[in-house]
């Protein structure tokens, strides 16, 4: 501690703050970088469209890491009905968080998902990845907001998850996420972009972060998940 | 208030002068003042106010307004966080979830229910931000938001506010320079103290805020015209930031470090209320 504010240490620190601040999210686009996949031992799902009993039929595949549906909360998608995160075990998902006022950057993570989903557009709704979106404005995104913007967003029911609850719990997952969001002016939201691929455990196979980035570590982590099977 | 607290104070007031107390009193006083749940007798009101963030460019800036609430006085103790597991096992180091308390979770503890040789009147660290949100919200409180701490830290000792103080900002730097290191931890409330009643905001240890994650540096009003946002979305003009609240700068940067998950030794909390 004596050491950090030493004559010499102080450009350093300065030149630390710099760099820390540049990497931070302000509306505008990120830096482009995408993480690298973490390799996924193959999973064969037994899900439901909706996965809600999956957890049992599970083949004995090792997660890729701490699952993250320990964090058991409630939430609420946009068909009223309430989700436990634990619901959505049993299958792959990439999970965002978003907001459906934002005009400039989520509309880019929507598109993002969607050449994700395209690439599996011939599994069947059970044997692909489910795509979440979750919202970091409850006070609008309503249960009937989420289901309106789903629907002018051609978001096919199957396939989309979209979630809301209130701002505590929304906090709670985005740390454990890793998702960094604030409040600014008129509304909006500087918040960081990311994308995360969950395996069927709940365990974070890859993260893709920054607009239009190469998705190719998440594609490549969900290929792995979904069609490695005996056919 | 908690029964063996009680019992500690009024043996130590038989004692009438600090050096008549028996031992043994004094021994009870320490353990009490550890062991009684840290909540609405062990917190400060404080009073809404405006504080200015290591960002604000001053005259022209309105500063961040935050509303009134209670601040636990000091941190959070090893005998208030050991009753806290005793109390819910699903947060013992052999229960919680690897996503919810990393590899350093208590790791320092000999056993789930055994702090060691760490006395129970040390502040708590070593515990994640999870496990910091789960004992606040069992001792019926929260964690503070990081403007809430900021403003309480940034009254001094004899006035309110030491926005461009020189002097107390000095002062709050030698009090974290000289903070012991995070294996011989002092008893907490032993450190520093400001006018507000606060203690230990400075001298001890980290501490833990609700939006440590969050922590973009965007203005959140529409008054906060003093952030410069050149600085901030490419330009690097380091220059222009107010750097004379040093301490404030090194607690930002230090949460930049932090995950959710993340139980570090000179790392601990207190409750908002």
């Amino acid at each position: 501690m004596r050491t950090l504010t030493s004559r010499s240490t102080l450009p350093f620190a300065a030149l630390a703050l710099t760099a820390a601040l540049l990497g931070s999210a302000c509306g505008a686009p990120d830096a482009s970088e995408s993480s690298t996949a973490r390799a996924e031992a193959p999973a064969v799902s037994g899900a439901s469209a909706h996965a809600h009993h999956s957890a049992a039929e599970l083949e004995a595949t090792e997660p890729a890491g701490p699952s993250l549906y320990v964090l058991d909360q409630a939430w609420t998608d946009q068909h009223g009905d309430t989700v436990l995160l634990s619901e959505l075990a049993g299958r792959p998902r990439v999970v965002a968080m978003v907001y459906t006022h934002c005009t400039w950057a989520c509309p880019r993570i929507l598109a993002d998902m969607k050449r994700i989903e395209a690439e599996f557009s011939d599994l069947s709704p059970e044997r692909s990845p489910g795509f979440v979106l979750v919202s970091i404005d409850p006070a609008r995104d309503t249960p009937e907001r989420l289901a309106a913007f789903a629907e002018s967003a051609r978001l096919d029911p199957s396939r989309w998850t979209l979630l809301t609850a209130p701002d505590d719990q929304v906090l709670e997952l985005s740390v454990l996420l890793g998702v960094k969001y604030r409040a600014a002016e008129g509304g909006e939201f500087s918040h960081s972009n990311l994308l995360t691929v969950l395996d069927e455990h709940g365990a974070v196979a890859a993260r893709v972060m920054g607009l239009n980035s190469d998705p190719e570590p998440a594609l490549q982590a969900l290929r792995e998940m979904t069609r490695a099977t005996s056919e | 208030m908690h029964p063996r607290l009680s019992l500690a104070i009024t043996t130590a007031l038989l004692g009438l002068t600090p050096a008549a107390f028996p031992a043994a009193a004094q021994q009870a006083v320490r353990e009490g003042f550890a062991t009684a749940r840290s909540g609405e007798a062990g917190a400060v009101f404080v009073p809404a106010g405006r504080y200015y963030p290591l960002y604000s460019t001053g005259a022209d800036s309105a500063g961040i307004a935050v509303e009134a609430f209670r601040l636990d006085v000091r941190p959070v103790t090893v005998g208030e966080f050991l009753s806290f597991l005793r109390a819910t096992p699903a947060w013992r180091k052999d229960a919680a979830a690897e996503a919810l308390a990393g590899p350093g979770y208590l790791s320092r503890w000999p056993g789930p229910l055994d702090p060691g040789a760490a006395p129970l009147d040390r502040p708590v660290t070593e515990v994640s931000w999870f496990a910091a949100r789960a004992y606040c919200r069992w001792s019926g409180g929260r964690l503070p938001t990081t403007d809430e701490w900021e403003y309480a830290a940034q009254a001094g000792e004899t006035t309110r506010s030491t926005f461009r103080d020189a002097t107390a900002n000095q002062r709050v730097l030698r009090w974290l320079q000289g903070r012991a290191p995070a294996d011989a931890l002092p008893p907490v409330g032993t450190t520093d103290q400001n006018v507000l009643g606060l203690r230990d905001l400075h001298g001890l240890v980290w501490e833990w805020t609700a939006d440590f994650n969050n922590q973009m540096l965007t203005g959140a009003g529409r008054d906060d015209r003093g952030l410069d946002r050149g600085l901030f979305c490419a330009s690097g003009s380091v220059g222009t930031t107010d750097l004379s609240n040093y301490a404030a700068f090194l607690r930002w940067a230090h949460r930049t470090s932090l995950e959710g998950a993340t139980s570090s030794p000179g790392l601990g909390f207190r409750c908002a209320r």
